[in-house]
């Protein structure tokens, strides 16, 4: 399936589920781990082939996540979650007359499965919690961008601004919190796993080398964290 | 709790457990550049561009340096004259190549203001007369020849054949005759040879590693080597001039390296960033002997022969926008070296490699300088080029300098894969940087011996 057709299916089948069983809708926000190695070596290259940089160029941290989707309920164990998301990393060194600023956008697609065993839970006389295990698959598009003075770095006089697709999978543990009969709060931790993250020509657009050890290529496993909040949109009866 | 809910538990909290510490390592730093060090004593023979890097480089990160150098002063083959024009004249290196290059950034952030673009008109010498690039790619006399020749520069990448040298292939594709010295001029010369040294497998690999790109800067108001003073002031003090060094013994602990003068100097690593030329002409004994695949690289390496000349006029005789003037004889490139940097001076330059650059050698300076005006003549006639010549030349040979042997290094045939050979350290105790050692495609630059020598101290703290 090529890739426009991989996402417009991913996008009917999300809408679908939308329409069919949009029991929530939910935003969310929070922080993802983007400690790449592979990348953050090329920052790393940077820096150490530029000794005279006042201010280096910081290796990627934490980036910011933005989370919005729908949750249908399957079953009464059973939630499934399409959910679209912006991930947005910044790393910037201004030293005079000379800034450099790197920022990687990742905006991710897919469906999670929220499966809650029945066995674990409280429900107290306020609000009912449930624990659930996600798991999840979809597919993102990483957009690293370099800029030396605010102007776009280039490869062979070619600006760089690359579009790199990829697949991920997503494992997670969650907890629900059911606040009112209209809004639930969902704490999330998962790890999002890109096998084939391949960023060509990363280090040359920042570095302006290739240089042996550097890899753009990487199979990545990204920890997230994330705050859901959840607004029942068809009152029906108990689903938990 | 009856054993079935157990195991369905179990179940569910399993991969939690395993989640965390999953969790835990994604989020571990890994080992990056920055916390590596080199606790011991390098000798750097060799104070050019890499040299002083390299120093400042491994300094950064622990070690004890000394740069050894043959000359009476630091610089290699960055070299200004600075009485000659009313501004530094490059005798050596004298264009940055590549925006993408750490050269670049090194003039971007110490000296943003001097770096600028050429950015004037370049004129091809064809059939007698001079041309502009359009014209030659747009002219329907031509019938399509000079396009070829533009369209050949931007696909070596991409080159399909097997190994024959650049001027084969312009004859194989029928470039006609007439093209050929302003092919020459755009290849072969600005490579540091001629078409009939280059091969085009190396030029392939070269042009596929590169990435810097092609945009060509310069610095209006100061010299490249000024550059290296501001950014590693430090490391200067530690050249020790007049050091020509003679002898390498990497066979003990410690390596050892001799000059000529008798003096002996010991240390943990060496690190050589010498002229190709000093290897090519073995000026430097190893022992025990270098590899014999190293030993071929340097053969096969080509290394140019040089010359650098300065013009000065008392009014131009050139159009106003002028940057290059190729396709000459005697000189297969000249430049406008004072647009941009005077504008009280007219300044002409030239640069001649390979057999031009041998017919010039053949010559004393005033012949080859009085066969310049002629020709200077020939390609603008009825403009008074004699009359306009202040007599003031500069004339640089990089082929009779005794610690360069020539200019730089160029893609010879069978030269592909052997820069990495060279480039490799010998018992993890002699290290090797320079351009020509460069394998990322930017051999033959500054930037090229610049990441040479970051590419060597990387080794040398990982060694």
């Amino acid at each position: 399936m090529t890739r426009p057709a991989y996402l417009s299916f991913l996008l009917l089948l999300m809408l679908h589920a939308g329409m069919q069983a949009q029991n929530y809708i939910n935003i969310g926000s929070g922080l993802t781990d983007t400690r790449i190695g592979a990348w953050n070596k090329s920052i790393e290259a940077y820096n150490f082939a530029r000794p005279w940089l006042d201010k280096e160029l910081p290796t990627m941290g934490l980036s910011s996540n933005y989370h919005a989707g729908f949750t249908a309920i399957l079953a009464r164990a059973l939630f499934i979650s399409p959910d679209v998301s912006y991930h947005r990393t910044v790393a910037q060194a201004i030293n005079e007359d000379f800034k450099t600023s790197l920022r990687v956008h990742r905006f991710s697609g897919g469906i999670n499965f929220d499966i809650f065993p029945m066995e674990f839970g409280l429900d107290t006389v306020s609000f009912i919690i449930r624990p659930f295990v996600r798991l999840g698959g979809g597919g993102s598009a990483f957009l690293p961008r370099v800029k030396f003075n605010d102007a776009i770095a280039t490869v062979n006089d070619e600006a760089y601004k690359p579009i790199v697709w990829t697949y991920q999978f997503n494992f997670g543990l969650g907890c629900r919190f059911s606040l009112s009969s209209w809004f639930d709060v969902m704490p999330v931790i998962q790890l999002g796993y890109f096998p084939n993250v391949e960023l060509k020509n990363f280090a040359q657009a920042l570095h302006g080398t290739a240089v042996p050890a550097l890899e753009n290529k990487a199979g990545i496993l990204r920890p997230e964290a994330s705050i859901y909040l959840c607004f029942r949109m068809r009152k029906q009866k108990s689903d938990m | 709790m009856n054993r079935r809910k157990l195991i369905r538990q179990l179940g569910t909290v399993g991969p939690g457990i395993l989640l965390f510490p999953t969790l835990f390592s994604a989020c571990r730093k890994e080992q990056l550049l920055s916390g590596q060090t080199f606790n011991g004593k390098v000798i750097i023979i060799g104070a050019g561009a890499a040299g002083l890097y390299a120093a400042n480089l491994l300094r950064k990160h622990g070690a004890e340096v000394i740069i050894l150098e043959a000359s009476a002063s630091s610089g290699g083959r960055i070299r200004a004259n600075t009485t000659f024009a009313d501004y530094p004249f490059e005798l050596g290196a004298d264009k940055l190549r590549g925006k993408r290059s750490i050269f670049y950034d090194l003039a971007a952030f110490h000296t943003p203001a001097s770096l600028a673009p050429y950015s004037g008109t370049n004129y091809y010498l064809l059939d007698g007369v001079l041309r502009t690039e359009y014209f030659l790619k747009e002219n329907a006399g031509l019938a399509g020849a000079g396009a070829t020749l533009f369209q050949v520069l931007e696909s070596f990448a991409s080159y399909p054949g097997t190994e024959m040298t650049v001027a084969e292939y312009f004859n194989e594709i029928s470039l006609e005759h007439r093209f050929l010295k302003i092919a020459n001029a755009l290849v072969g010369n600005d490579l540091g040879a001629d078409n009939a040294a280059l091969g085009m497998m190396a030029m392939k690999e070269r042009a596929s590693l590169s990435a810097a790109g092609n945009d060509q800067f310069f610095l209006n108001n100061r010299s490249y080597w000024s550059l290296f003073e501001m950014a590693f002031p430090d490391e200067f003090d530690l050249v020790q001039v007049n050091k020509v060094v003679k002898k390498i013994t990497y066979s003990n602990q410690q390596t050892q390296v001799e000059t000529l003068d008798g003096e002996i100097f010991k240390a943990a690593r060496v690190l050589l960033t010498v002229p190709l030329g000093v290897l090519k002409n073995n000026d430097i004994q190893f022992d025990p002997p270098l590899p014999s695949a190293k030993a071929t690289a340097i053969q096969k390496i080509g290394f140019g022969k040089g010359i650098r000349i300065a013009l000065q006029f008392q009014q131009p005789f050139w159009a106003d926008n002028t940057d290059l003037i190729m396709g000459g004889t005697l000189i297969p490139q000249y430049e406008v070296s004072s647009t941009g940097r005077s504008s009280a001076q007219f300044i002409l330059s030239g640069t001649a490699m390979g057999e031009a650059a041998e017919t010039l050698s053949a010559m004393t300076e005033q012949e080859a300088v009085a066969k310049i005006i002629t020709e200077l003549n020939q390609m603008y006639p009825g403009t008074g080029v004699n009359s306009k010549f202040s007599q003031q030349y500069l004339f640089q040979n990089w082929s009779n300098e005794p610690f360069f042997h020539g200019s730089f290094s160029y893609p010879s045939p069978g030269s592909e894969y052997q820069r990495s050979i060279l480039a490799a350290p010998i018992a993890n105790k002699v290290f090797f940087a320079g351009e020509a050692s460069n394998d990322n495609g930017h051999s033959g630059t500054v930037n090229g011996a610049m990441e040479s020598a970051y590419r060597a101290v990387l080794e040398i703290l990982q060694s």
